[in-house]
């Protein structure tokens, strides 16, 4: 079942694997419809269910305007990190590929950290260190995408390596502004930099969900050549994909698809990291499956972490990126040392 | 804890309210601006001015609130806030920049005193109709107006006049300017002396060092972070240590050998060392006469040593 | 797609080999190809015939490989021109050029988290239309043909790390022939094989050509391969094409010697001469 559905899709997936596969999308639905139900009903104050449904109430302000909101931004924000980072390890051929490898965060926290030192307040109703964060990585995905369309065809380590670039120059420049920022504004760089998906109101679950599913569709349109692309470039050349084309359509979507997300959560690391390697050894990696896979799992992840993080004991308050770090990554060596032995 | 502002009961009304907020969320037309997000003083049309039950973040806003007499209408403070005693035993609603929007829902307050730098605070707080009032914090004319803006909202104006008037006798300048170079460090990493964020001049402790006549060695940046070797071109004949926890005379000498690796500066020839701690040394609220006249004590002393 | 699909058409051919007869499949004129203005390869002139078994031998950086890779269409040529079938790549399309020619790289990924029957329907991906959700009956039919032909049928669940060398190497060439292409490339099939693997390969390239009389072009450092299954050999040296002859030919000019700068043995007896390099001073 470790193979079960991947490239070729139900076609080329035997009975048992086929049963497998509906058995682990079945359980993926079910972890995630648990997960998202019980972060909407444990937070940090305590609400009744029935008190939610009195009119304003103090009970439905929280539970419908800060919680089920919180809960839909990350089960989205989660599903796109996941997607991209999944996208990326394929196209770059990289275990170590992840959706704020190409600078696309550094971009971000780049126009966000402007906003926090130059001062601001709000513009078309969305904080102006959200439009500018969102600003900051279109331009750095936008100077990739250039890369990689570029008639001389760049390869695709040369891209990796200009997105590094990119995003040390990024963090330089935000070291600067740092420098010349008071040290309120030092922390809320630091702050902001550790990510949240603290929001209230459907506003920003509705601009997120808009991009991740334009990011996604685009993902799950490449699914064959990104398939192909597993065996490696050189084959995949010789199989008719259009590399280049691949590489734009795919480097385009992500990089809007998270830049509009870190532009709301801030970078929250590791969900696109991490999910990948997981659900790859859950359903294999065929991007037909794998891809809502990802979504639905990043999604329940995500959700997974912020609702430790905000029920740790008082004293105890963790950034969200923490917690996806130090969950993610013990899980992860667990299941690469332990269980998936003998796996690949 | 609170008195939830109840309705009459329409369970039906606002689960449908809620679905359709979600769905409309999801078609993704909920995009577009909304006046009611625009940050402020006060949120428009937000519930009639109130002052009753009030909610900061920033301890210096904490403590003036106190000053002015209006210490029972606090119900929450920031994660680190530890004066007044009493305003320490208030519910926590975390930091600055990651508050914790459900306790403060919770409190049901009908004041939140930010600063200009919780911009997307604001904008959060404005959508749930909670009244925002924005104070500056960064020189002292900042406190005097933030002192202002608070007394007015809260109908308490002659005490904002009063306290304002004992912060400029106790701020008064020194007649007698002192005259040397300093350095005021607010923050550095202990042992080797690496990386040292220093007060600037348009800064309020830039201004209290003015005050007494001393020359300002770290320049017009707010709070430039200066290494050694700009330190040991700077000269300064004072420096100040301001540490945030009250300091031990062990801890007081740690810092001062730090400074000796330095070699031959000024301040650590003339051994103008000077350490000052205390949760009132960061903050610019109205507890600064007490730190200008701790820094005037300490450095008068150590300038009469001089030969 | 074209009528002309001989290497997997099934049908078998009239045996013998139809070599010279058929018209040129692909034709390079005046071919360069530079690398930071470096020429690498060319100029070169180069037609492969329909049908025919062109293989190509040189010394290492002789440009085998960009060779096929330009006949591929991986690479575009910095100039002349690449006709397949008489058009141009531009006009053709990569996906349409795929149909017409598949190639096997000799440089692969270490890893490939594939099964064998997951890398054979790979091959099927230029024949997959913009919508299609799965693969298509003539998709798995043709995989199935693939697995069949290449005889690995029973590895089609195994996954392609865990294979030998040589099933590998198979599993690769079913996934091209998956492809229902006219022409197969193959750079270096059996480069880092033991023997009995590198005969398996040797005799999966001559069945398959048996089979079907469909066009085959590959390069290899294996000159006993090259006569034994060869129509034509190009000899490669420095981006030029020295020669271009039948294995006899190649054979009795002492083309090995002058190409790799070594003294060659010549054994004769078998339907096709054999090479061997004399080692020691």
């Amino acid at each position: 079942m470790r193979h079960g559905g991947a490239a070729g899709g139900a076609g080329f997936v035997g009975r048992t694997a086929a049963r497998s596969l509906v058995g682990a999308f079945v359980a993926l639905v079910a972890v995630t419809l648990v997960v998202a139900v019980v972060a909407l009903l444990v937070g940090e104050e305590s609400v009744s269910l029935s008190d939610s449904l009195v009119e304003g109430s103090r009970d439905a302000v929280i539970l419908w305007r800060l919680r089920l909101p919180r809960v839909l931004l990350g089960l989205l924000a989660g599903g796109a990190l996941a997607v991209s980072g999944l996208s990326f390890q394929t196209v770059f051929r990289n275990p170590l590929a992840e959706p704020y490898t190409l600078g696309v965060a550094s971009g971000a926290a780049l126009g966000a950290s402007f906003v926090i030192v130059l001062g601001g307040g709000f513009a078309v109703g969305l904080p102006w260190i959200s439009l500018a964060a969102f600003a900051g990585a279109l331009a750095i995905g936008g100077v990739i995408v250039g890369l990689s369309a570029s008639r001389r065809g760049v390869r695709s380590e040369t891209l990796l390596l200009a997105g590094i670039a990119l995003s040390i120059t990024c963090s330089a420049m935000i070291l600067l502004l740092q420098s010349q920022g008071t040290m309120d504004q030092r922390s809320h760089i630091v702050q902001w930099m550790m990510g949240s998906l603290a929001v209230v109101g459907y506003r920003e679950v509705g601009w997120l969900a808009l991009w991740t599913a334009l990011g996604s569709a685009v993902l799950v349109g490449h699914r064959w050549e990104l398939d192909v692309l597993l065996t490696g470039e050189e084959v995949a050349a010789g199989r008719g994909v259009d590399l280049r084309r691949v590489r734009v359509g795919v480097l385009a979507a992500v990089s809007a698809m998270v830049g509009a997300l870190v532009a709301v959560t801030g970078p929250i690391g590791f969900v696109g990291l991490i999910v990948p390697h997981i659900l790859r050894r859950l359903v294999g990696p065929g991007h037909l499956v794998l891809t809502p896979a990802c979504l639905l799992g990043g999604g329940a992840f995500l959700v997974f972490c912020d609702l430790v993080a905000r029920t740790l004991p008082r004293g105890m308050d963790l950034p969200v990126g923490v917690v996806t770090a130090l969950v993610g990554g013990v899980f992860f060596l667990w299941l690469l040392l332990g269980r998936g032995g003998a796996g690949r | 804890m609170s008195a939830p502002r109840s309705g009459p009961p329409a369970r039906g009304r606002a689960l449908a309210r809620a679905a359709a907020a979600v769905l409309v969320a999801l078609i993704g037309v909920g995009g577009g601006p909304s006046s009611a997000a625009q940050g402020g003083e006060a949120g428009p049309s937000a519930a009639a001015p109130g002052c009753r039950r009030v909610v900061t973040l920033a301890p210096n806003v904490v403590e003036v609130v106190f000053e002015l007499g209006l210490g029972e209408r606090v119900v929450g403070v920031g994660e680190h806030t530890s004066w007044p005693p009493e305003a320490a035993e208030l519910p926590r609603l975390g930091g600055l920049y990651d508050p914790r929007l459900e306790t403060i829902v919770a409190l049901d307050p009908d004041l939140a005193v930010l600063l200009p730098s919780q911009a997307e605070l604001a904008g959060s707080l404005t959508r749930l109709e909670i009244p925002v009032l924005t104070v500056p914090h960064e020189t002292l004319e900042d406190l005097e107006v933030a002192i202002r803006r608070i007394a007015d909202r809260c109908g308490v104006e002659a005490a904002g006049e009063e306290l304002i008037a004992d912060l400029r006798s106790g701020l008064a300048p020194r007649e007698e300017p002192l005259d040397l170079d300093v350095l005021v460090v607010v923050g550095r990493t202990s042992g080797r002396i690496r990386e040292v964020y220093a007060a600037g001049e348009g800064t309020f402790l830039g201004e209290l060092v003015a005050r007494l006549g001393l020359t300002n060695v770290a320049g017009p940046q707010p709070y430039p972070s200066l290494g050694p070797e700009s330190i040991v071109a700077a000269r300064p004949e004072v420096i100040v240590d301001l540490m945030p926890q009250a300091l031990d005379a062990a801890h007081s000498a740690a810092l001062a050998v730090d400074w000796r690796q330095l070699g031959s500066l000024p301040a650590v020839e003339s051994g103008c060392l000077v350490a000052l701690g205390g949760d009132h040394t960061l903050i610019p609220g109205p507890r600064l006469p007490r730190l200008y006249r701790e820094l005037e004590t300490a450095i008068d002393a150590c300038a009469g040593e001089e030969p | 797609m074209t009528p002309r699909t001989p290497m997997t058409s099934g049908a078998r051919s009239t045996s013998g080999s139809p070599a010279t007869s058929g018209a040129s499949v692909a034709e390079l004129t005046a071919v360069e190809w530079s690398a930071a203005g470096a020429r690498v390869l060319g100029p070169i002139d180069l037609r492969v015939r329909a049908g025919e078994c062109l293989m190509v031998v040189g010394p290492n950086g002789a440009g085998k490989t960009t060779l096929l890779r330009l006949l591929a269409g991986v690479l575009d040529p910095s100039r002349g021109s690449v006709l397949w079938g008489g058009r141009e790549m531009r006009q053709l399309g990569r996906r349409a050029l795929a149909r017409r020619i598949a190639y096997v790289p000799q440089v692969r990924p270490a890893r490939v988290p594939l099964t064998v029957g997951e890398l054979v329907l790979q091959g099927r991906y230029p024949h997959f239309r913009r919508f299609q959700v799965g693969p298509a009956a003539e998709d798995l039919a043709a995989v199935e043909r693939a697995l069949d032909r290449v005889g690995i049928g029973r590895l089609r669940d195994r996954p392609l790390d865990e294979l030998s060398g040589g099933e590998r190497q198979a599993a690769w060439i079913a996934a091209a022939l998956a492809q229902e292409a006219e022409i197969l490339v193959l750079d270096e099939p059996t480069t880092h094989l033991d023997p009995r693997h590198q005969r398996e390969v040797v005799n999966l390239v001559g069945r398959l050509r048996h089979d079907s009389s469909g066009t085959v072009v590959a390069a290899t450092h294996d000159l006993n391969f090259a006569y034994h299954l060869a129509d034509r050999i190009v000899a490669l040296a420095d981006g030029r094409i020295l020669a271009c002859e039948g294995p006899e030919e190649f054979v009795s000019r002492g083309r090995a010697t002058e190409l790799f700068g070594a003294p060659f043995e010549v054994v004769r007896g078998g339907a096709r001469p054999v090479t061997v390099l004399e080692l020691g001073s």
